[in-house]
C-alpha cells in the first residue's frame, strides 16, 4: 500500500513537472526549447506509466489523463492576463430569412454529416473489422468503439468540403462498397 | 516532419466546427451540464430519501428470506426481479422488480418505496433528453459522434495549438476572451473529452452496430450476437421452489474471494428454467461487474466471462464506469464533475464565440441567454417541485426553460436577462434547502444528504457572487466588472 501511495505521488510529480516544462518553455523562461519540451513530453509519458503501475493498464491512463488536464488548466489560469475592457455593444439587427439557396445547401450538409455520413461510417468499420484476424465479439467492439470517431471524421469532411459532391459520391460509394463486403 | 494545415484548410476546419457546433449547441449543452451532475446521481438518489436506513453488511440468511418473502408475497412479478445488496457509494438494501423498487430494513423487511424521480428526470434528460427513449438514446449517441466531429475539426482549425498552449486573455475583446477559454479548456481536456464522446455514444449506437453486424454475419439472428457478447442463458428444467440466495452468497467466498457482490439478478422468475446472476465487482478492475449464475437451488453454473472472456467482451462492459467516472469512489466522481462542468463551459463559450463575432445582435443572443442560466434555474425549480412538493418533474423544467427563453427575449438586454436568472436560481435553490430541512428535519443532516445539502449551499453562494458582480455584458449575458 505505502508502495502504492510513492509510486502515486511520482506519478502525480511528473506529471505536473512535464507540464510545468512545457509552460516554462512556453514562457521562454528555461532553454533550449527543443530539449525542454522533449522533457516535459517524456515526463508526462513517464507519469502515464506510473499510473498504470498504480492503477494497472485500465485505470491507470484515465488518471493520468484527468491529472494532465486538470495540471495543464492551473497553469493556463496562473497566466491569466486582465485586459483593459474595450467590450463594444453588439448594435440590434432585423431578423432576415436566410435565402432559399443556403437553407438547401445547409439542409444538404445536415443529410451528408449526420445520416449518410453515420450509416457510412458503420458499414465502413464494420467491413474493416470483418478483416481483422479476431473473433466476432472483438470485431463488435472494435466496431462499437470506432464507428462514432469514423462517423465523426466522415462528418467534418462533409461540413469542411466546399464541393458538396465530393463527400456525398465519397460516403455512398464508401458506404456501399463496405456493405457488398459485408453481406456478399 | 510537422504538419502544418494550410489556411485554406483551416479556414474551412473553422468553418466546419462553427456549423457543427451551431448545430449540436443547445443540445451539446444540456447533455453536458445534465452528464456533469449525472456522475453524482448515486448521491442524489440518497439526498431524495434522507431518513431510508443504511448499513453495508448484509446477512445472507436475511437477504435470501427477505427477496424469497417478497416474490411470494403476492406482489406483481416482473420475468427479471432485483435484489440490489448495500455499497459503499450507496449503502441501502433494495428489492425491484422491472418497474418498481423498496427499500428493505436491516432485518430484511420491508420499507417504503424507492423515490427518485428528480434524479430519474435528471438521467433521462442526460440519455433521453426527455424523448422517447429509442430515439432520444439515438439522438444523445449521435451527439457523442459529433462531438467527434468538433474534436476533430477543431484541432485542425487550431493553427496556433502549441504557440497559444497557455494563453489567457480575459477582459478584453469579448471574442478573444471567449475563445481563450474555449480553445484552452477544450485543447487539454481533449483525452477527456474524446473519452467521454465515444463511450457516450455507446450507448445508442450499440445495438444499430449490432443490427447490421447480425444481419451480415448470422442471418438476422440479434439473439445469437447478443448470446456471443452478453452470454447465452443456461438451459435448465427445476421443480417449483425458492431461490437458494444465501447458499450462494456464501459460495461466492470461496468461488471469488476478493469481489463485492452488489446485485442478484433473478431470471425467468416462476419459470422452470428460472436461475440468477450474482453481479460482483472485481477490485482494480474497470469493468462494471462479473455475473456468477446459479440455478435455483444454488449451484454454481458458470461466470458471463466479463473479467476474463474475450478482450471486446470486457472493453464493453468496461464503458458504463468510463463514462460516469464510477471506478475510484468520490474522488474519481469530483474530477469527473470538474471535467464534465469544463465540457459544458466549452460548449457554452464555442456558441459564444459565434455570437460575439457577428456585429449585430437579435433573439438568438436572448434565446441563448434563456437556455444557458435557464437550465440551472429549471433543475432547481423542478428539485423543489418534486422532492418537496411530489410534483412530477419532467414538464416543469420544460415549463420553466420557456419561461425563462420567453423572459430573455422580453427583456433584450443579456446581462439583465443573466442576472434575473442567476437570481432566480439562488432564490430557488434557497427555497429547496428551506424546504429541505422543513420537510425532513434532522434527516436532512444524515450522511445521506448533509454533503448534498452543502454542495448545493455552494453553489448557491457561487450564483449569488455572480449575479452581484457588476459589469457589462457578454455574448450569453456573463458579467464582467468593469474597471
Amino acid at each position: 500500500m505505502l508502495a502504492d501511495h510513492s509510486v502515486a505521488l511520482a506519478a502525480l510529480v511528473a506529471g505536473a513537472l512535464g507540464v510545468a516544462a512545457l509552460y516554462a518553455s512556453w514562457r521562454k523562461r528555461l532553454q533550449p526549447k527543443g530539449v525542454v519540451i522533449c522533457c516535459g513530453w517524456f515526463l508526462i509519458a513517464l507519469s502515464f506509466y506510473l499510473w498504470m503501475r498504480v492503477g494497472g493498464a485500465e485505470f491507470g491512463p484515465v488518471l493520468a489523463a484527468l491529472q494532465l488536464s486538470i495540471v495543464a488548466w492551473i497553469f493556463v489560469l496562473a497566466n491569466r492576463h486582465v485586459r483593459r475592457n474595450n467590450g463594444r455593444r453588439q448594435e440590434p439587427a432585423v431578423v432576415k430569412l436566410p435565402p432559399l439557396r443556403a437553407v438547401l445547401r445547409h439542409s444538404a450538409i445536415f443529410l451528408l454529416a449526420v445520416p449518410l455520413a453515420g450509416c457510412s461510417a458503420t458499414l465502413l468499420v464494420l467491413a474493416v473489422s470483418t478483416l481483422l484476424p479476431w473473433n466476432d465479439v472483438d470485431r463488435l467492439a472494435f466496431s462499437i468503439v470506432l464507428v462514432p470517431l469514423a462517423w465523426g471524421a466522415l462528418a467534418y469532411w462533409a461540413c469542411s468540403d466546399s464541393r458538396l459532391l465530393r463527400p456525398a459520391l465519397g460516403l455512398v460509394a464508401g458506404g456501399s462498397l463496405s456493405a457488398a463486403l459485408l453481406y456478399i | 516532419m510537422r504538419f502544418v494545415p494550410s489556411s485554406s484548410l483551416v479556414r474551412k476546419s473553422l468553418s466546419a466546427h462553427s456549423w457543427l457546433g451551431i448545430m449540436v449547441g443547445g443540445m451539446m449543452y444540456l447533455v453536458c451540464v445534465s452528464g456533469t451532475l449525472a456522475v453524482f446521481y448515486e448521491e442524489f438518489e440518497r439526498w431524495e430519501q434522507p431518513y431510508v436506513d443504511e448499513f453495508r453488511d448484509v446477512d445472507p440468511q436475511v437477504a435470501d428470506a427477505a427477496f424469497n418473502d417478497v416474490l411470494a408475497s403476492g406482489i406483481r412479478v416482473t420475468p427479471h426481479m432485483y435484489l440490489v445488496l448495500p455499497t459503499e457509494s450507496v449503502p441501502r438494501l433494495r428489492i425491484a422488480t422491472e418497474d418498481e423498487s423498496w427499500f428493505l430494513n436491516a432485518d430484511g423487511s420491508l420499507a417504503e418505496a424507492e423515490r427518485n424521480d428528480w434524479t430519474e428526470m435528471l438521467l433521462d434528460l442526460h440519455l433521453y433528453l426527455h424523448l422517447p427513449e429509442s430515439w432520444g438514446m439515438i439522438l444523445v449517441s449521435a451527439l457523442g459522434a459529433m462531438l467527434c466531429a468538433l474534436i476533430i475539426s477543431g484541432l485542425v482549425a487550431h493553427p496556433k495549438i502549441f504557440k497559444d498552449a497557455f494563453n489567457f486573455r480575459t477582459k478584453g475583446s469579448r471574442h478573444l476572451e471567449q475563445a481563450d477559454i474555449h480553445n484552452r479548456l477544450s485543447v487539454w481536456g481533449v483525452p477527456f473529452h474524446l473519452m467521454i464522446a465515444i463511450t457516450g455514444a455507446y450507448f445508442g449506437l450499440a445495438l444499430p452496430i449490432l443490427a447490421v453486424f447480425a444481419d451480415a454475419r448470422y442471418d438476422g439472428d440479434r439473439e445469437a450476437v447478443i448470446a456471443a457478447v452478453f452470454g447465452k442463458e443456461p438451459e435448465l428444467d427445476q421443480p417449483a421452489g425458492p431461490l437458494a440466495i444465501e447458499s450462494a452468497l456464501r459460495q461466492m467466498k470461496t468461488i471469488a474471494p476478493d469481489v463485492t457482490p452488489f446485485l442478484i439478478t433473478a431470471h425467468d422468475v416462476g419459470e422452470s428454467n428460472r436461475f440468477f446472476s450474482v453481479s460482483a465487482a472485481h477490485p482494480g478492475r474497470m469493468i462494471y461487474a462479473e455475473n456468477y449464475l446459479f440455478d435455483a437451488s444454488g449451484n454454481f453454473l458458470r461466470t458471463d466471462g466479463f473479467s476474463d472472456g474475450e478482450a471486446g467482451k470486457q472493453a464493453v462492459y468496461s464503458i458504463y464506469r468510463l463514462h460516469f467516472g464510477h471506478f475510484g469512489g468520490l474522488p474519481i466522481k469530483l474530477l469527473y464533475g470538474l471535467l464534465g462542468l469544463a465540457l459544458t463551459v466549452v460548449s457554452v463559450t464555442g456558441i459564444n464565440v459565434w455570437l460575439a463575432r457577428r456585429r449585430t445582435r437579435d433573439y438568438l443572443n436572448d434565446v441563448w441567454v434563456g437556455i444557458v442560466w435557464g437550465v440551472p434555474v429549471a433543475l432547481a425549480v423542478s428539485a423543489v417541485t418534486q422532492v418537496l412538493l411530489n410534483i412530477p418533474s419532467a414538464g416543469i423544467f420544460w415549463l420553466t426553460m420557456l419561461a425563462a427563453t420567453v423572459a430573455c427575449l422580453r427583456f433584450r438586454d443579456e446581462q439583465r436577462s443573466a442576472r434575473a436568472l442567476k437570481l432566480a436560481f439562488v432564490a430557488a435553490t434557497g427555497i429547496l434547502l428551506a424546504g429541505f430541512f422543513i420537510r425532513f428535519g434532522t434527516d436532512a443532516m444524515t450522511q445521506a444528504a448533509l454533503g448534498m445539502n452543502l454542495a448545493l449551499f455552494a453553489v448557491l453562494l457561487v450564483f449569488a457572487r455572480l449575479a452581484f458582480r457588476r459589469g457589462t455584458a457578454g455574448p450569453a449575458g456573463e458579467a464582467v466588472r468593469t474597471a
